[in-house]
């Protein structure tokens, strides 16, 4: 009595879509019929969610290294590569809906997925399935990139969580912070974190966790008590880990509380998926409030990244290019599609199997977060590591900087 | 008003009649019942509104707070879902994949098990695909439920469906918001059981009544409580949640049997019923004693006055009378007067029976004379058309005792012979008249006899003088009528024979004998008087034995004799000798004539008939059968000579008397008895109705003489077959004779020359015979040819010189041989070497035919003329070769030497001609070396 069982006709079309893309894929003499057939690379993300930059900026990442690819002549013999961009509304539902129409597309060579560990995290075995390859700009849950498949189709250029909550409990010992509160989400973000808390703590010297919180996502309101619960539990910070609308809730509430209330929060980068600094308004900077991060135009000053900076500033319709929200999202999906390009062309095929492989070659790049060198290895499916992350903080005039200056 | 009342009093009458009686019974009855009727109808209506609003009453309260309660119950469920759709459990649920299972399930199992009418939980995706479920029930997952749940996500709105069927599930679906995008992603799915929810609430409905819910379509979703029967007062509530739009619309139906809501009613209404017959008929009972008592003395009354009127008499007693009001004293009166009438009447009877008595006496002496009468005695009015009396009598006449009596006489009328019928009527009119008339007349009887009656009438008159009646006497005089009338008959028939005696041709002779032998003629006709040329007074009363006969025939007179003295019939022939001694042959026939009285013949008839005639025509005809050189022959049917003429004894030799009597076969050669049998059987057969064939016969001396038999049947009057006769011809010379022509016509035939015979006696001389070997010539048939001329042969080709020698010839009466071109019918030419020899006659010796004979020369002709031409091509070479020729004969003389011969010899062909052999050649040397040396 699986209510799974129950079929539903996008089964079929994912079939229909399989059968269609399959025999392209087949007919691979065509190559020279379909010479101006566009290569799709999709992008699932959180376009409906309304606090939501992430999915804006990860999709200009996209567009602005498929222009370029295109400019410069299209892969495969000149066929120009398109961006097809799904709205998941952060629910996994929709994200495994959108999964099954770009298993159903010809011609897709990979999909980016969006800021949503849990919908990421429910894509995984349909993403297998259909030998779909998934590059990560964004998710954090280890389990992502780390689900234990062979063949593994999930690369990420970005943070984990364990690195992440690694990075904060480290940065509260650092800070000289003893005893911390955890805020967790009921998901499957949260359990992740949680996890990799406990893990970090038993691998390394770190707080105590005094109280761990649990909030319901989309509930903003719980949060206060959340951070009552903790203060009362005589905790010297919060760590947080949270999306940016519970983030602001939160930094309204712990403003609004006397000064002596008002505990400085590590937070996870959930935050950064939105315009966090306007959601919170002032009541940001009367906080202590760090984020961690893995991209700043601030601080990756190497060729590549300087000359991003007026194109990216062009594209957010910003000056400075340290005004740009989620401009993680931006840089490790620019990153990421150029990968997908230089193993698309040493692949020479649109067969996602042998790109999934040319991925795993040595690839060399100079990208916007890192020198690659190479991006990936078989086993290593993270392109980022975790001395590359870093702390950063919110100016009062809304510029997201790194911690150390 | 009173129109009505005076159709009731119509209507009234037609039921009751004209009895006072029931009339006043039944106005009271009417009195008593249009107001208790109208009284009773408009109760009843009154009570029976009272009971219905009483029943609705009752459904209402029970139907109204069953609605009550369960829309309490329903508008509960759905807030309750409501909250829970709106829970950050739920919300949450959307999204969190693995941890849902930890709170959300528990929270839908607690949910389940704290409502026991929600049979299934589910929260659903956007698609309608469920996230996680939660049921305590064995339904099989129907695809409207996440249809269901699609439908909410897409709509934004709650849906609630009652599932198809008479389950009473309802599908609820709450759409599920999430607060970050603000839309609905997916939906809270409850089943829930209304008989569970809606089920407790019904339960405390009072008994009696059955609730069912219906939805909009009017399926029967939810029924509590048995209904046994269709017929029920019902009462419907909606079922609505105002506030939720997507309640399916639902109908509860409260009802009770319409026995049990309407029973008191109903036993009411038979009381009523009851209750008012009764009244009805207590009134109708006490009304009809009223009247009964009101009107029996009238009854009475009446009764007795319609005796009176029965047959004249007054009989009954007193008419009862009670009390003194107006009845009684209507009683007394009729009383005295039924007395007074009764004591009138026995005095009136008493008189009327005694002349009674008086006058029945006086008719049946009346009756007694008349039936002694044998004759009729009648009387009738004056136009016959009233019988006034008519005695007995008539009975012999014809039956007319079940006639009427008034109408006797006029049957009797049409009994008259309808030709009498004008006689009738002058006669009655000579009554009319004359006061008088007598006539006498036939009567066909029913049986159809005749009757011949004799009528009288008389005109009698009444006192003042003036015709009232006929009186008449029939009187049967059939027999006298009919005695009259068959001695006139038979004097008729006496004088018609007597003229037919008188006038046959034959004599008749009548004799009176006694038994002393007397025979004496008492009549002899005119025809016996001319035969014997005696006159009647010579005749009559005399012996008859005075007719003179012949001497030859003395024979036959003492036969003639002896037959009339035994009384007995006979035939005779005799010569009568005449008064002036000639003789006739008569043939005489006697015959008794039986006498009256005791069997014995009292006279003698003779018919005396002229065979003169006859006898000599036998004679001739015996002459001539005797002298033909034919046989003359009768056989018997069995074959048996019974006739021979004289001619048979002198070709056979057999005597006549020996023959016959013998079979003719025997007479036959027997190679020619089946031939003769089969001739003969055939004309026994009927298939002929003649022979005629040659058979051989024996003669005495053992010879065979070919006879041609002629045979016919002879037949007696009946047509039955009694044997032949014909005649027997000797042909035996002819036949031979023509066997010789047979024999030479066949030469003929056979001979390869075409011969013709051609008959000069006829114009023309035509072909009147002609050979298959002429026919095969020629090509012409001999049908073709007979009759005309042989010129026919020559064609056109007529010119020929040979034809003019032949017409010599002809001329000459000599023969002659001419060869002629002929033409066959075809056209073909041929060569006719015709020999022509003329025929005489053997007396006179003039020339009756030619006989031509034909031979088709043309072969030999052609032969000779090829033959000719090839000598002249010989002759041809002979003469114009340049080597010398000479001929020899048959004789070894020179026949012929060509020129060359001639030139080389220096002989002439002449004085070669004639040499032998060697004198030529021994010749040859010198006239060579003469010629050769020129």
């Amino acid at each position: 009595m699986n209510p799974r069982a129950v079929v539903s006709d996008t089964r079929r079309r994912l079939i229909g879509g399989a059968v269609a893309a399959g025999a392209l894929v087949a007919a691979g003499g065509w190559r020279g019929a379909l010479a101006a057939e566009p290569l799709v690379v999709g992008i699932d993300a959180e376009f409906g969610d309304p606090t939501s930059t992430s999915a804006i900026a990860i999709r200009r990442g996209v567009k602005e290294a498929a222009r370029e690819i295109n400019d410069k002549g299209g892969l495969l013999g000149g066929r120009p590569l398109v961006v097809m961009a799904l709205d998941n509304r952060s629910l996994p539902a929709r994200g495994l809906a959108n999964l099954r129409q770009f298993a159903a597309t010809p011609n897709l060579l990979a999909y980016l997925c969006g800021k949503f560990s849990p919908v990421t995290l429910e894509q995984i075995p349909l993403v297998h399935d259909e030998k779909i390859i998934l590059l990560n700009p964004w998710s954090a849950a280890d389990s992502i990139a780390d689900n234990g498949r062979t063949p593994n189709f999930a690369f990420r250029v970005g943070l984990r969580d364990s690195w992440a909550m690694g990075a904060l409990l480290d940065s509260a010992r650092d800070r000289g912070l003893q005893r911390v509160g955890l805020i967790l989400p009921t998901s499957a973000w949260g359990r992740s974190c949680k996890t990799a808390v406990d893990n970090h703590l038993a691998a390394n010297h770190g707080p105590a966790i005094t109280m761990t919180e649990w909030h319901h996502w989309g509930d903003a309101t719980g949060l206060a008590a959340r951070y009552a619960a903790i203060l009362a539990s005589g905790a010297e910070a919060v760590i947080l880990v949270a999306n940016e609308p519970e983030g602001a809730a939160l930094v309204k509430t712990i403003a609004a509380l006397p000064q002596a209330d008002r505990l400085p929060v590590l937070s996870h980068w959930g935050v950064a998926g939105g315009p966090f600094a306007k959601l919170c308004g002032t009541a940001l900077h009367d906080i202590d409030f760090s984020l961690v991060q893995t991209f700043s135009f601030a601080r990756q000053t190497h060729a590549e990244a300087v000359a991003m900076i007026p194109r990216a500033c062009e594209l957010f319709g910003v000056g400075d290019p340290t005004h740009i929200d989620s401009v993680g999202g931006f840089a490790h999906a620019y990153d990421l599609v150029q990968l997908l390009a230089r193993a698309v062309e040493r692949a020479g095929t649109t067969d996602r199997n042998q790109i999934r492989e040319a991925l795993l070659q040595p690839i060399e790049y100079r990208g916007l977060t890192h020198h690659y060198a190479p991006a990936f290895a078989a086993g290593r499916q993270e392109a980022l590591s975790p001395d590359q992350l870093f702390m950063a903080r919110f100016h009062p005039d809304g510029r997201l900087l790194p911690l150390e200056t | 008003m009173i129109q009505v009342l005076r159709l009731i009093e119509v209507a009234v009458d037609r039921v009751v009649g004209h009895s006072l009686t029931r009339r006043v019974g039944a106005f009271g009855l009417l009195m008593g019942v249009v107001p208790a009727l109208v009284v009773s109808i408009f109760t009843g209506l009154i009570i029976f509104s009272l009971m219905v609003d009483r029943v609705n009453a009752n459904l209402s309260e029970a139907g109204g707070l069953a609605q009550q309660q369960v829309l309490f119950r329903l508008s509960n469920g759905e807030q309750t879902l409501s909250d829970i759709a709106d829970s950050t459990i739920v919300r949450n649920g959307l999204l969190d994949t693995e941890g849902r299972s930890g709170y959300l399930d528990p929270f839908l199992h607690s949910y389940v098990a704290r409502y026991p009418a929600v049979e299934l939980a589910a929260l659903t995706d956007f698609q309608g695909e469920p996230l996680t479920l939660v049921a305590n029930t064995s339904l099989p997952w129907d695809p409207a439920l996440w249809a269901t749940a699609r439908t909410a996500v897409d709509r934004g709105e709650a849906i609630w469906k009652m599932l198809e069927g008479d389950t009473p599930i309802a599908v609820v679906a709450y759409p599920v918001l999430y607060p970050p995008t603000s839309s609905f992603e997916g939906a809270l799915v409850v089943l829930i059981d209304l008989r569970k929810t809606v089920g407790a609430a019904l339960e405390r409905m009072p008994t009696g009544l059955t609730v069912e819910v219906f939805d909009l379509r009017g399926e029967l979703k939810l029924r509590h409580g048995a209904l046994e029967s269709q017929l029920r007062a019902s009462m419907r509530f909606p079922l609505v949640l105002p506030h939720l739009d997507g309640f399916p619309g639902l109908e509860l139906v409260v009802s009770m049997s319409a026995w049990e809501a309407y029973k008191p009613l109903a036993i009411f209404f038979s009381l009523f019923i009851a209750l008012g017959l009764i009244s009805i008929m207590v009134a109708r009972s006490i009304s009809q004693r009223l009247s009964a008592q009101l009107l029996g003395p009238l009854r009475k009354l009446d009764d007795a006055v319609s005796n009176v009127g029965l047959d004249g008499r007054v009989r009954g007693g007193d008419v009862p009378v009670f009390g003194h009001d107006e009845i009684a004293r209507l009683a007394t009166g009729f009383n005295r007067m039924m007395a007074a009438i009764r004591s009138a009447q026995e005095e009136l009877e008493s008189k009327v029976v005694e002349r009674t008595r008086r006058l029945h006496t006086a008719q049946s002496r009346l009756n007694g004379v008349l039936e002694s009468i044998r004759d009729i005695i009648y009387s009738v009015s004056l136009d016959h058309s009233r019988t006034l009396y008519m005695s007995p009598a008539h009975r012999e006449i014809a039956e007319l005792r079940d006639v009427p009596a008034e109408r006797r006489y006029t049957v009797l009328c049409t009994l008259v012979h309808p030709d009498e019928a004008g006689r009738i009527e002058a006669f009655r009119r000579e009554v009319q008249t004359s006061g008088f008339g007598e006539i006498r007349y036939r009567l066909r009887k029913l049986d159809g006899s005749a009757l011949w009656v004799q009528e009288r009438a008389y005109l009698v008159f009444d006192e003042t003088g003036k015709p009232s009646h006929i009186d008449g006497i029939l009187t049967d005089v059939t027999a006298g009528v009919s005695a009259e009338l068959a001695r006139e008959a038979a004097e008729r028939s006496l004088r018609i024979r007597d003229r037919a005696l008188a006038s046959c041709d034959e004599g008749v002779l009548i004799a009176e004998v006694t038994d002393d032998r007397v025979e004496r003629l008492v009549y002899a006709n005119d025809a016996f008087l001319s035969l014997s040329g005696r006159c009647r007074e010579e005749l009559i009363d005399k012996d008859w034995r005075t007719i003179e006969v012949d001497e030859r025939d003395a024979q036959s007179l003492r036969e003639l004799r002896r037959i009339i003295r035994n009384r007995s019939h006979g035939r005779q022939r005799m010569r009568l000798k005449r008064k002036d001694a000639t003789s006739l042959w008569v043939e005489i026939s006697v015959a008794p004539v039986q006498g009256t009285g005791n069997g014995s013949a009292s006279h003698m008839i003779g018919i005396i008939t002229n065979v003169s005639e006859l006898v000599h025509g036998e004679q001739r005809y015996r002459k001539v059968v005797d002298a033909v050189r034919e046989v003359i022959y009768q056989v018997d049917n069995e074959g048996r000579w019974t006739f021979l003429n004289p001619a048979w004894t002198a070709i056979t030799g057999h005597k006549v008397e020996e023959t016959l009597g013998a079979s003719f076969f025997d007479f036959v050669h027997p190679d020619d008895h089946p031939f003769n049998v089969e001739c003969f059987s055939e004309l026994i057969a009927g298939k002929r109705d003649h022979v005629r064939h040659e058979v051989r016969y024996l003669t005495r001396n053992g010879e065979t003489r070919w006879m041609q038999v002629f045979g016919q049947p002879v037949t007696d009057d009946d047509g039955d077959l009694i044997g032949f006769s014909g005649t027997l011809a000797d042909i035996t010379e002819s036949r031979d004779a023509a066997e010789i022509l047979r024999l030479r016509d066949r030469a003929l035939q056979a001979s390869s020359n075409g011969i013709v015979i051609v008959d000069r006696s006829q114009r023309g001389n035509p072909v009147i015979f002609v050979n298959s070997a002429f026919e095969r010539i020629t090509g012409y048939t001999a049908a073709e040819i007979t009759g005309r001329n042989c010129k026919l042969l020559q064609g056109r080709d007529t010119n020929q010189s040979e034809v003019e020698v032949l017409r010599e010839a002809l001329r000459q009466e000599k023969p002659c041989t001419v060869t002629l071109r002929n033409y066959r019918k075809s056209g073909e030419m041929f060569w006719n070497e015709l020999t022509v020899s003329p025929v005489r006659d053997a007396d006179t010796g003039a020339v009756t035919h030619y006989v031509g004979v034909q031979n088709d020369v043309t072969a030999r002709r052609e032969a000779d003329l090829r033959l000719l031409d090839l000598f002249m091509r010989l002759d041809m070479v002979f003469t114009l070769s340049p080597d010398g020729f000479v001929s020899f004969d048959g004789d070894d003389r020179v026949a012929f030497v060509n020129p060359a011969f001639e030139r080389m010899s220096g002989f002439s062909s002449g004085e070669m001609a004639g040499l032998t052999r060697d004198a030529p050649i021994a010749g040859l040397p010198s006239r060579t070396d003469r010629t050769a040396n020129r």
